[in-house]
């Protein structure tokens, strides 16, 4: 991992960012304290002063000059530790008394550098701080400075830039190197999210990106990419599978017409003859159109549009209106076909209402196709907690369990039903049009016998999705 | 045909595919009716607003204009003609898009000339306003809207609803030959192709009841088609 790949990743930018941000406002905050903390230490200094001034001025009025610079006359020379200079002038400003020689004069407060000072000798200029501050008052007969070094605010100064700097580094370092940290983590995740991607986009529809076991925001998005390559890949290989079941079944027609074709051709010897074929391939070209109607049908319905056309649909009359179209049907295969419904909750649902009476009735043709004789064919309709559910439940051979997923497979024929006729769209059809209601579709043993069951989501919930 | 002639129409053919269009006009010309074509959607609705056609059979699918737009411009210019729309093979929402623009009735293609035949002449038959009939007969077969009875010669004859809407359908139509499909739409409302014999159990049903019995069957069977009922075979 080089430093640029560390800059780029996105929680070492995020760790950098804020440790920015930190600084900042860290600053921001320091800037206050100093100038807040220097200016109080610097007033109190002052005023200290000013006291000192307040004292000497008034002594100086009562007692007179001589008798102040007697008390100046007394103060020793600045220290380190003492760092405060009078100094008494005359009003010609020449040196009356002090712990200094001299320094030029000036109207209030000024901050002075040492080097103004003039000392009384050269071993005095001994002061802990680089500057101090000091002002000239006048009193009885001259002036007088006092002053005094700033070593203090200096201190505290100093204090506060090591803090700041301090934290400054800590902060900094720490950021670094915890965005370096979760930057190595992350990138480790993304690391797996990018070569299963790579994988699927050099054609292996099969990778998936891994995911840790903490189930974070990254797993989340790593779990619908999965979910979404899933959906991809079984559509890559159902439109694989259809493509050639499309193409197989469609063979076998073609291959009867020529067939009928050349027979009739070499060994026709009526016009009655030639008759006869063009119906039998006029039968068979109807059997390939009807193929491609419902092939073209699913694909249509499965593309959604027709969502857009639901209205409230009372089920209940749909599926009776279907058993009644169907009841003869039923009959003349000497089978029972009857509907239970209930008659009293309302079973409506969202949906279009032609499209759900073709999933009734390829569901119970279905069954009527593949019972026999004395089948019993039952149709219902029950609520659950909002939901509607409807039934066809038939005592027939039924499916079995391996095979039930298989069934709703585009042009999907069992062995067993090879022989009836048929093109093995009828149940695609139904789930189309199921999953364009959200409806979820279930098959199960009805012991004996299949039993299809139909979920549809509660009225509500639908409207407030369409919404 | 076993059905009556229909009196000649004047249709207006609006079809781009040149083959489609030569097998509808030959079929309608051979049912003895007049025939224009145009190949494109806009010289298609020019004709449909300046000439007074019996039927207009539409393509969905044109240069220039879709079938959709010219019945819609067509309607709201006033020409109340019925209008048979041609869609394609698998349009899901074919037949609510045309009856919402202002169509009477679709046919899907590729379809088979009697289809075509059957529905243009349902629909020429077709009054703007009807006076709703309380009594429907046909020969010696009477049918009572209003009381819901049937009776054939002086025998009363008990049909289940759905035998009486389909025998109604047939009354109304008494005649012409109205296909499997036209059966299906009107009398189930199924607008798709049943892969078993829905209409075929239930004609039978109701032969058993109104014609069996008596010496001359009314239902006729065209073959491959569909159905007629009728005074004189």
């Amino acid at each position: 991992m080089t430093i640029r790949d560390l800059t780029r990743r996105t929680a070492f930018r995020t760790a950098v960012t804020f440790a920015t941000l930190f600084l900042i406002l860290a600053t921001a905050i320091f800037t206050f304290l100093y100038y807040r903390i220097t200016s109080g230490i610097e007033h109190r200094l002052k005023a200290d002063l000013i006291e000192v001034q307040n004292t000497l001025q008034t002594l100086g009025k009562d007692s007179g000059v001589e008798s102040l610079k007697s008390i100046i006359e007394g103060k020793k020379p600045p220290t380190p530790d003492d760092e405060e200079i009078y100094l008494l002038t005359g009003l010609d400003g020449k040196f009356l008394a002090g712990n200094i020689q001299a320094l030029p004069r000036f109207n209030g407060w000024r901050q002075l550098s040492w080097d103004d000072v003039m000392f009384k000798s050269p071993a005095d200029a001994y002061y802990g701080s680089d500057t101090l501050i000091a002002s000239w008052a006048p009193v009885n007969g001259g002036f007088l400075l006092v002053g005094n070094g700033d070593s203090d605010i200096q201190e505290i100064q100093d204090l506060l830039l090591d803090g700041l700097l301090g934290a400054f580094a800590f902060t900094l370092c720490s950021a670094l190197l915890g965005g370096a940290w979760l930057g190595r983590r992350t990138q480790h995740r993304i690391d797996g999210l990018q070569t299963a991607l790579d994988a699927v986009s050099r054609g292996d529809l099969s990778a998936r990106i891994p995911l840790s076991p903490s189930g974070d925001d990254l797993d989340h998005v790593a779990g619908q990419m999965n979910a979404t390559l899933d959906h991809l890949q079984s559509a890559v290989v159902t439109l694989a599978q259809v493509s050639t079941d499309i193409a197989h079944d469609l063979k076998t027609p073609i291959g009867r017409i020529s067939q009928k074709l050349n027979t009739v051709r070499r060994s026709a010897s009526s016009i009655d003859d030639y008759r006869a074929t063009v119906d039998d391939v006029r039968g068979e070209i109807d059997g390939v159109i009807a193929t491609f109607e419902s092939l073209l049908r699913i694909a249509q319905i499965e593309g959604g549009a027709r969502k857009a056309r639901f209205t409230e649909i009372n089920l209940e009359d749909v599926l009776s209106k279907v058993v009644d179209a169907y009841e003869y049907v039923a009959e003349d295969a000497q089978q029972n076909l009857t509907a239970g419904l209930s008659g009293t909750t309302r079973m409506s649902v969202k949906g279009d209402r032609d499209l759900l009476v073709q999933l009734f009735a390829n569901l119970i043709e279905n069954a009527i196709r593949h019972c026999p004789p004395g089948a019993q064919i039952k149709a219902g309709l029950a609520n659950d907690r909002g939901k509607v559910v409807a039934s066809i439940s038939d005592n027939g051979p039924g499916i079995p369990a391996e095979e039930r997923d298989k069934v709703f497979r585009r042009l999907y024929r069992r062995e067993s039903s090879r022989t009836t006729p048929g093109n093995g769209l009828g149940l695609s059809l139904v789930a189309a049009i199921a999953k364009l209601h959200d409806a979820q579709i279930e098959l199960s043993d009805n012991a004996p016998g299949l039993r299809v069951e139909l979920r549809f989501p509660a009225l509500n919930s639908t409207t407030a999705r369409n919404t | 045909m076993g059905a009556q002639r229909n009196p000649p129409l004047h249709i207006l053919v609006i079809e781009d595919d040149r083959s489609t269009a030569d097998y509808i006009c030959s079929a309608l010309t051979a049912e003895g009716h007049t025939v224009d074509i145009q190949n494109d959607g806009n010289s298609g609705l020019k004709y449909a607003v300046a000439a007074p056609y019996d039927v207009l059979i539409v393509d969905r699918m044109l240069p220039g204009m879709d079938g959709i737009s010219i019945v819609k411009t067509m309607r709201s210019a006033g020409v109340s003609a019925p209008v048979l729309f041609l869609t394609a093979l698998g349009g899901v929402d074919d037949r609510v898009e045309g009856l919402e623009a202002g169509g009477d009735d679709y046919v899907v293609k590729p379809f088979a000339d009697a289809e075509l035949i059957a529905r243009v002449n349902a629909l020429a038959r077709r009054p703007p306003t009807r006076q709703e009939a309380t009594v429907l007969t046909v020969a010696d077969l009477e049918m009572n809207l209003i009381s819901r009875k049937v009776r054939r010669g002086d025998q009363e004859i008990d049909l289940p609803p759905r035998e009486f809407k389909l025998l109604e359908f047939l009354m109304r139509n008494q005649g012409r030959v109205m296909t499997k499909s036209m059966l299906l739409e009107h009398v189930w409302d199924f607008h798709f192709d049943p892969k078993t014999s829905v209409v075929d159990t239930h004609i039978s049903r109701v032969r058993n009841k109104i014609d069996r019995p008596f010496d001359k069957p009314l239902i006729q069977t065209v073959r491959g088609v569909g159905y007629s009922i009728n005074d004189n075979p």
